[in-house]
């Protein structure tokens, strides 16, 4: 690629003499210096070697080629330079008889022939000039070919042409492959119709005939087409007209750029946008967006519905100030600046939500930030769930707790009642068999008492004069006779009916009474009697006339065992129990001398007394405890630490 | 004076033989001893005693159903009776304003002297 470009007549024509006749060649540098047209310089290659070396290392415009030479002759000559420099221009100068040969060269790219000795210098030089200009325009012009061959070939947007009627001219490969066929030649004269379903067809070929009409291109317009074969294709086409050298309309000519792919895209994207509303529509949870100034982007039908909007897209601009009350407007507005600012995460949040339709709402939000692509905070998301029905549900969970706990306390004290009441009723049982029991034995023994009584009383008659010693063992006979009786009556009463006639009583007035029965004992020893009694006390259910015989009996053991000149002292209070019971205590303190320690746990037994067998039959204790247990009360003994004992009763309100 | 006829009912055999001794030694009563309460009404018909002592506790009759019997029994009927019986105590006499079923009675064991004065307060009312 040397020579090619070089402008005739505007610089020399390098020339290369490939003549192996010296003459020849002589002759030839005279002819081409003596022309008027152009100069040249021309060199002289007397072998086809020396010709192809010359070719290498250049400048060489041109090739003035003899076809008979030393080491090649006839076409293999100018073949072997063609290959060697396929762009340089060769003119066959050859002898009269190779003509043919020379008109088989210039079939095969030579580009021009001239006989030796025909030819004058201006012949000469014309040749050449023209060989060299004609071979530059050959060049651009097959360069212009390659640049519209590779276009077509490659480009993958849809290139055509067509004539007046719309026929296809040229296709690009593209084009082709996607009509099915496998060369671009095999669509030409085809049309639109051949290629689409006929409704696109159609409006092609309108458009096509409207810029033939008018001149006026179509650009960028985006077409659904369906093909031959029923595929979907989105495109990008642009036609114009296609004009000749005349400027006259002679067809179109267009580039038409697949966007299927994009066009699907585009649908999947909106699809999924469709999607995400609905879905977000459809929740009965409140979704909405935020920008950066804690303004509304957008919200769900759920939110739009709550704030009483006429749809969500109202919401856009607005701010939870529009909506809700001040002080709670507020506290979200921190909270959300809060977690823009990236301080705290809001995450499963319970909040008040105010009042709405006459009761207060519950929810739990959830607000996380919101980024773009570049990872900038430009937002939050917030979802909020209205707990209500749940916090209503807690609240009555609550209650029934409390309920429960109340009850369950209830039931614990009944639970106690109950238990009072059993041991009561098993004493009752227990005391109404040993009834039974003394009731038999003491119509059983009081029968031979009787008759011994009876028997004694005869003899007494009977021996009235038989002297001190049958007098007095008579005596003691009958002496032990009322003392078996008076055993027999003391269980009488012991084991008297456990049935109790109880009514609210003043206890104090139980015990005056009780000191009053009591009076003879007590004057006897100058009993001086002390009595601490709690102005507040309550009334007991008490059966009167037993609680009476209690206190008797508690009295007259303290006297008995009391010096004379002793001091009795009576202590009575009430207390409240930890379930709510009111109990009363009384202290019976005498100043005697104390019960021994190994008998303490058996004075309340039956028949144990530590007196002389003369003065009671020990029942009298045992008879306390027994209805002190019918009242659900206690009884017990103790020493006090200052000396003498204390009987301690108590009784339950 | 003609001796005071007593009806003794009881069935403790023994008893009832010591009582008769006691009531008698005196001279002031007569004294017949009936030890089956079936036969008392029988006995009370034939023997139309001044006053009955009726134990209240007895096998096959007891003193209750003596006493309805008696009652019933025309030539009896206002005849007077004192219950003399084990089974009170002295609470329950008490409590009985000293009567039962409308008649007086007398707890076992009792001395034979206040048992006497018991009859002479009856049998003079």
């Amino acid at each position: 690629m040397k020579s090619a470009k070089q402008r005739p007549g505007a610089t020399k024509i390098n020339v290369l003499l490939v003549e192996d006749n010296a003459v020849e060649a002589e002759l030839t540098k005279v002819l081409l210096a003596g022309n008027s047209l152009c100069q040249f310089t021309a060199r002289v290659a007397p072998t086809l070697a020396a010709a192809l070396e010359a070719v290498r290392t250049g400048p060489v415009d041109v090739v003035v080629l003899d076809l008979g030479l030393p080491d090649s002759f006839g076409l293999a000559t100018f073949d072997q330079l063609q290959a060697a420099a396929p762009e340089l221009p060769v003119i066959i100068y050859t002898g009269l008889g190779d003509a043919e040969v020379a008109v088989e060269a210039v079939q095969r790219g030579a580009q021009d022939c001239l006989t030796k000795g025909q030819a004058d210098g201006d012949l000469l030089a014309r040749a050449i000039r023209h060989a060299v200009e004609r071979q530059r325009i050959e060049l651009a012009l097959e360069r212009e070919r390659d640049l519209f061959r590779a276009l077509m070939e490659n480009i993958p947007d849809s290139i055509y042409f067509k004539d007046l009627k719309s026929r296809f001219l040229r296709s690009s490969r593209s084009q082709t492959e996607m009509f099915g066929f496998k060369n671009p030649e095999d669509i030409v004269g085809k049309t639109d119709f051949d290629m689409f379903k006929e409704d696109h067809a159609r409006r092609a070929f309108e458009d096509e005939q409207e810029i033939i009409r008018t001149g006026k291109p179509l650009v960028g317009k985006v077409e659904k087409e369906t093909l031959a074969d029923g595929r979907l294709r989105w495109a990008l086409t642009t036609k114009m007209p296609f004009r000749d050298k005349q400027w006259r309309i002679i067809g179109t000519f267009g580039i038409s750029k697949n966007l299927t792919e994009l066009k699907l895209m585009e649908e999947t994207l909106e699809n999924e946008r469709n999607l995400l509303r609905s879905l977000i529509d459809a929740l009965p949870d409140h979704i909405y967006v935020k920008d950066a100034d804690c303004r509304f982007v957008l919200c769900n039908q759920a939110v739009s519905r709550f704030f009483k909007l006429g749809s969500p897209e109202e919401v856009h601009g607005k701010s939870d100030f529009d909506f809700l009350p001040r002080r709670l407007a507020q506290q979200f507005h921190e909270e959300e600046q809060a977690l823009l600012r990236g301080e705290t995460p809001s995450v499963h949040r319970e909040t008040e939500f105010g009042e709405q339709d006459g009761r207060t709402h519950w929810v739990i939000t959830t607000k996380v930030l919101l980024r773009d692509g570049h990872g900038r905070i430009i937002g939050l998301v917030g979802i909020n769930r209205d707990i209500t029905e749940r916090k209503q549900v807690e609240e009555q969970l609550h209650q029934i707790n409390l309920e429960l706990a109340r009850s369950q306390k209830e039931t614990l004290v009944a639970n106690a009642e109950l238990k009072a009441a059993q041991t009561r009723l098993i004493q009752a049982e227990k005391l109404e068999s040993i009834g039974r029991l003394a009731a038999g034995v003491a119509h059983e023994v009081k029968n031979p008492l009787a008759t011994l009584l009876m028997g004694l009383d005869y003899l007494a008659e009977k021996f009235r004069e038989s002297g001190e010693d049958v007098a007095i063992t008579i005596a003691e006979m009958e002496e032990a006779i009322k003392r078996a009786d008076d055993i027999i009556h003391g269980l009488q009463d012991f084991s008297a009916s456990p049935q109790l006639d109880t009514e609210e009583t003043n206890l104090n007035s139980v015990i005056e009474q009780s000191l009053l029965l009591t009076y003879h004992e007590l004057r006897h020893k100058r009993i001086h009697v002390i009595k601490h009694f709690a102005p507040d006390l309550p009334k007991l259910p008490l059966d009167r006339r037993r609680i009476e015989q209690v206190f008797i009996n508690v009295f007259t053991n303290a006297i008995m065992a009391m010096p004379v000149d002793g001091e009795l002292c009576l202590v009575a209070l009430a207390q409240q129990e930890a379930d709510g019971r009111v109990k009363v205590t009384v202290r019976v303190e005498d100043n005697g001398p104390g019960v021994p320690a190994e008998i303490l746990p058996r004075v309340f037994d039956p028949f144990f007394s530590t007196k002389p067998t003369s003065m009671g039959q020990g029942l009298g204790l045992a008879l306390a405890r027994n209805i002190l247990d019918l009242h659900g009360g206690k009884i017990e003994m103790s020493n006090r630490p200052e000396g003498g004992a204390c009987v301690t009763l108590t009784l339950y309100a | 004076m003609a001796k005071r006829r007593i009806l003794v009912v009881d069935d403790e055999v023994g008893f009832t033989k010591l009582l008769k001794l006691n009531l008698e030694k005196d001279g002031q009563y007569e004294v017949r001893i009936e030890n089956d309460g079936v036969k008392a009404v029988d006995s009370a018909r034939e023997f139309q005693p001044d006053l009955i002592l009726l134990d209240i506790i007895m096998p096959e009759k007891d003193g209750g159903e003596v006493l309805a019997d008696l009652q019933r029994e025309p030539s009896l009927k206002n005849v007077r009776v004192l219950f003399l019986t084990a089974t009170v105590s002295i609470k329950g006499v008490e409590q009985r304003d000293g009567t039962i079923r409308g008649m007086p009675f007398v707890g076992k064991p009792v001395e034979p002297k206040r048992l006497v004065k018991r009859i002479e307060e009856i049998l003079n009312s």
